[in-house]
């Protein structure tokens, strides 16, 4: 067997338990006797170390090691922790996803030994050591760790029942003629035979997985004789959480003990020592009650004894991890459907309901309607994923930036619950961090500054997301000094990037979103933080990309808050079919405010081009037939059809020959051989196999 | 040595799709041909290139459709019964549509019947060679070429 197969898993769990890392040791810095944080975080570690060494990731082990022995010592209360070793603890889970994003792309977790860290880790080790000596001397014994004093009770509750168990571990066993000459054997080499029953934490999902490693743990240790269930059965998950193993092995019982739990989900070890005359063994069970809580214990041994009746079984997270391929497939097959129904709808007799036959087609076709958009539904449900899994990451960024600038400041989050299409989970970090970086860099003052201003010397940066609507919105909001609107435009003249003439008549507002444009930095001084001028309009770019918008409010000397707004979903949407010629488009209804009826008198002219003044607002008009060179219009009736759009607080009418009506749409790409004129954000396959192109109103206001 | 010479040609044969633009025969590597469709309505696509014409479905996807003619720099293309669209996939790529006047046959050329060192035709890079048959001549288009950028240098 090869360990390649479980390496998807090793992954996936070593980024969660870097995650957790990095979190708790947040935590930690703040709180740094914490004792529950620095027990979280010292099985974080050692589950690390214990599947990076499994999966035969030497350095990645060693580092981990040096992590661990560091987290034993703090857990043991024998040192401190001080702000030098948190830093290099960063350090070091820096160097671990480092490894990590090796192993994701080449299998291999490259050649960096990060030895300057792993001092770090000793000197700082033998410093606090030194140091913490003088202070508390609590005895070293290992109950003097919480978890396990916590555990005691249940624990001594357990081992009890242990006493039976080793019997029954031994009786569950019966040994064959040649197995027992195998034991035989070893022990005329000085080796011993032991029976070792694994018990697995019930929220493991992939058991077989856990069971492959525990193998190849017991093979590091000794070799492997017999199992219950056998070999097969286990490859097959045919067990509940615990199966059993005959080993040979010339360690003693707690070393093999100590390799098996060093495999992660393992939640104990029970282990006996098999003797000559096998039937009257001599006791020596253990039980290990390191990973659990309090109530492991007590599980433990109503689990041996039955294991498929567990009473307190704690509610599993009842979920499936799906590859995300699989996802789209079945998203492109619903999309499929939809076409499919919506050519149903256009060829169902609309005219001819009278007629019995027909309205009962027509009522069949409206059930399918129904269904589709929920099985729409659910899909995207499905493929929604909580902002927490892009956002976790940007406390420790802004911890980082904090030393790095030396500004003191926090990160509030909330709403990390809101959820989006994975699609634009994917691309809504690198814009995110962004903003966030120009935040701590450019939004917040200098401590100094701070405390001159009467503000409180620690910044705020608040990051919040919430639904609203069809769009999910996400504030970046800080407390800093906003926006110096005279500052930007003093700029935007100095580069030439607006006439004075223009700048007399600009609002603060389009003047804030001249930072959008290219090569727009204010920044005095320019940092590798933030600054070099290719900000924003990357971030506009890449949110307008994903069909949302960005804009920014500032009141100088009380802070800025950047909006972004972005689509629940990509894929498929709700639209506005319109024709122009023989031509048919689709706009999106998202960025639709209201259909006019317009006669052509009320067309005025503004700097000669022609506008509307609908209800008191003055609203450009867009002749779409022009602008899409469309052949064969007929624009020049008496009254016009004019969809107007919005973007942000600005509007445009777009004038079209006739409506068709809302249509729900499957989005397509046009592909990267016709030179798109950024006005068609793609197209769609309508009922009749059709296909109609989608306007962006985004780029026509 | 008479069956050596058959077993040489049948391992050394390519398939081409014989295709007729404007007067000209051309060959296209059968291994690139997705499908061949009748003309179909194609939805134009505002400001695209010219030899462009626009988008069709094909089963579900949205393949870009390109006319050779104009591609070539001969006179737009007047669609009859015979003019067909070729789907055409390149390694790699995303499939696009060729409109050509008509398809002829399938011709099995040998690695001798072609002569690679041809820059005799006004297209220049679009044709990377010239197969000799027994009905005649045939340019032998280079697909990659043809989908890049590139306009006919000759126009």
């Amino acid at each position: 067997m090869d360990v390649s197969q479980y390496l998807e898993i090793f992954i996936e769990e070593t980024k969660e338990h870097l995650q957790s890392l990095n979190e708790q040791l947040l935590v930690l810095e703040k709180e740094p006797d914490n004792k529950e944080t620095i027990n979280e975080i010292f099985r974080a570690a050692h589950s690390l170390k214990g599947m990076a060494g499994t999966m035969g990731y030497k350095r990645m082990q060693k580092l981990t090691h040096d992590m661990e022995n560091v987290f034993q010592e703090i857990r043991n209360e024998k040192m401190k922790v001080s702000s030098t070793l948190v830093d290099g603890l960063f350090r070091g889970l820096d160097a671990l996803e480092e490894y990590l994003d090796n192993i994701v792309n080449n299998q291999d977790e490259g050649t960096n030994d990060n030895q300057d860290i792993i001092d770090l880790f000793q000197k700082e080790l033998q410093a606090g050591l030194a140091g913490g000596s003088g202070a508390p001397a609590e005895p070293a014994a290992p109950a003097a760790a919480p978890a396990e004093k916590a555990a005691a009770p249940a624990a001594a509750a357990a081992a009890v029942a242990t006493e039976g168990d080793t019997k029954e571990l031994l009786d569950s066993f019966t040994l064959t003629e040649q197995e027992k000459n195998m034991i035989n054997k070893a022990r005329a080499q000085g080796l011993q035979g032991y029976i070792v029953r694994i018990n697995i934490q019930d929220t493991c999902v992939l058991k077989a997985a856990r069971a492959f490693l525990v193998f190849k743990a017991i093979e590091t240790v000794g070799e492997t004789i017999k199992s219950l269930p056998d070999a097969q059965a286990i490859e097959d998950e045919k067990f509940d959480f615990s199966f059993s193993v005959v080993v040979t092995s010339a360690k003693k019982m707690d070393e093999i003990q100590a390799a098996i739990m060093n495999v992660s989900e393992v939640k104990s070890v029970d282990i006996a020592l098999i003797d000559e005359s096998k039937c009257e063994q001599k006791e020596a069970a253990e039980q290990t009650t390191e990973k659990a809580a309090a109530a492991t214990g007590t599980a433990t041994a109503a689990q041996t004894k039955a294991p498929a009746t567990t009473a307190k079984k704690p509610v599993v997270n009842r979920s499936v991890r799906v590859d995300i391929d699989k996802l789209d497939d079945l998203m492109n097959l619903v999309s499929e459907l939809i076409i499919a129904k919506n050519g149903l709808v256009s060829i169902s007799p609309a005219d001819l309901v009278r007629d019995e036959k027909n309205s009962s087609f027509r009522d069949q076709v409206e059930y399918l309607e129904r269904i589709t958009t929920n099985i729409h539904q659910s899909v995207m449900k499905v493929r929604m994923v909580p902002i927490e899994s892009v956002v976790n990451r940007f406390p420790r960024m802004i911890r980082d930036l904090s030393k790095k600038l030396d500004k003191k400041m926090e990160l509030f989050m909330s709403g990390e619950e809101t959820e989006l299409d994975r699609t634009v989970i994917d691309e809504i970090g690198d814009p995110l961090q962004h903003i966030l970086r120009n935040a701590a860099d450019h939004g917040l003052e200098s401590n100094e500054e701070r405390i001159k201003a009467g503000k409180p010397e620690v910044g705020s940066i608040f990051l919040s997301a919430y639904q609203e609507g069809n769009n999910v919105v996400i504030e970046v909001r800080d407390d800093g000094h906003g926006i110096d609107v005279e500052k930007v435009k003093a700029k935007a003249l100095e580069r030439g990037t607006i006439t004075p003439d223009q700048a007399e008549t600009m609002s603060d507002k389009e003047i804030i979103d001249l930072l959008f444009r290219p090569s727009f930095s204010t920044a005095e001084k320019i940092s590798d933080i933030s600054g070099r001028g290719v900000g924003l309009d990357v971030v506009k770019t890449k949110i307008e990309a994903l069909g949302g918008s960005v804009e920014c409010r500032s009141v100088l000397g009380e802070g800025s808050t950047f909006i972004i707004r972005l689509p629940l979903t990509l894929a498929i949407i709700q639209s506005l079919m319109v024709v122009l010629g023989n031509e048919k488009y689709a706009i999106p209804l998202g960025s639709i405010q209201t259909i006019e009826d317009i006669p052509t008198t009320d067309i005025k002219y503004v700097e000669g081009k022609e506008v509307i003044n609908l209800r008191g607002t003055v609203i450009p008009l867009v002749r779409l037939d022009k602008i899409l060179d469309v052949p064969n219009s007929k624009q020049d009736q008496e009254s016009l059809t004019v969809v107007i759009v919005a973007k942000g607080d600005k509007q445009a009418g777009l004038i079209v020959d006739d409506l068709i009506g809302q249509l729900e749409i499957v989005i397509k790409s046009i592909g990267k051989y016709i030179n798109n004129s950024k006005m068609i954000s793609g197209a769609t396959i309508l009922g009749d196999g059709e296909i109609a192109l989608i306007l962006d109103a985004n780029t026509l206001v | 040595m008479a069956d050596n010479n058959m077993v040489a040609s049948t391992l050394d044969t390519t398939q081409y799709i014989g295709v007729i633009i404007g007067n000209e025969q051309y060959g296209i590597d059968i291994k690139y041909i997705d499908n061949i469709v009748k003309m179909q309505r194609i939805t134009r696509v505002p400001k695209a290139q010219p030899y462009f014409y626009g988008v069709i479905n094909i089963r579900g996807e949205i393949i870009p459709v390109m006319s050779l003619r104009v591609k070539f720099g001969l006179e737009p293309d007047e669609f009859s019964k015979k003019t067909r669209i070729l789907i055409v996939k390149p390694e790699q790529q995303a499939p696009v549509g060729f409109i050509v006047d008509e398809v002829r046959e399938v011709i099995n050329l040998a690695d001798e019947d072609i002569d690679k060192s041809s820059n005799t035709t006004d297209q220049g890079s679009f044709i990377s060679g010239v197969g000799k048959h027994s009905k005649g001549l045939i340019s032998l288009m280079n697909v990659a070429a043809v989908i890049t950028e590139k306009e006919a240098a000759a126009i």
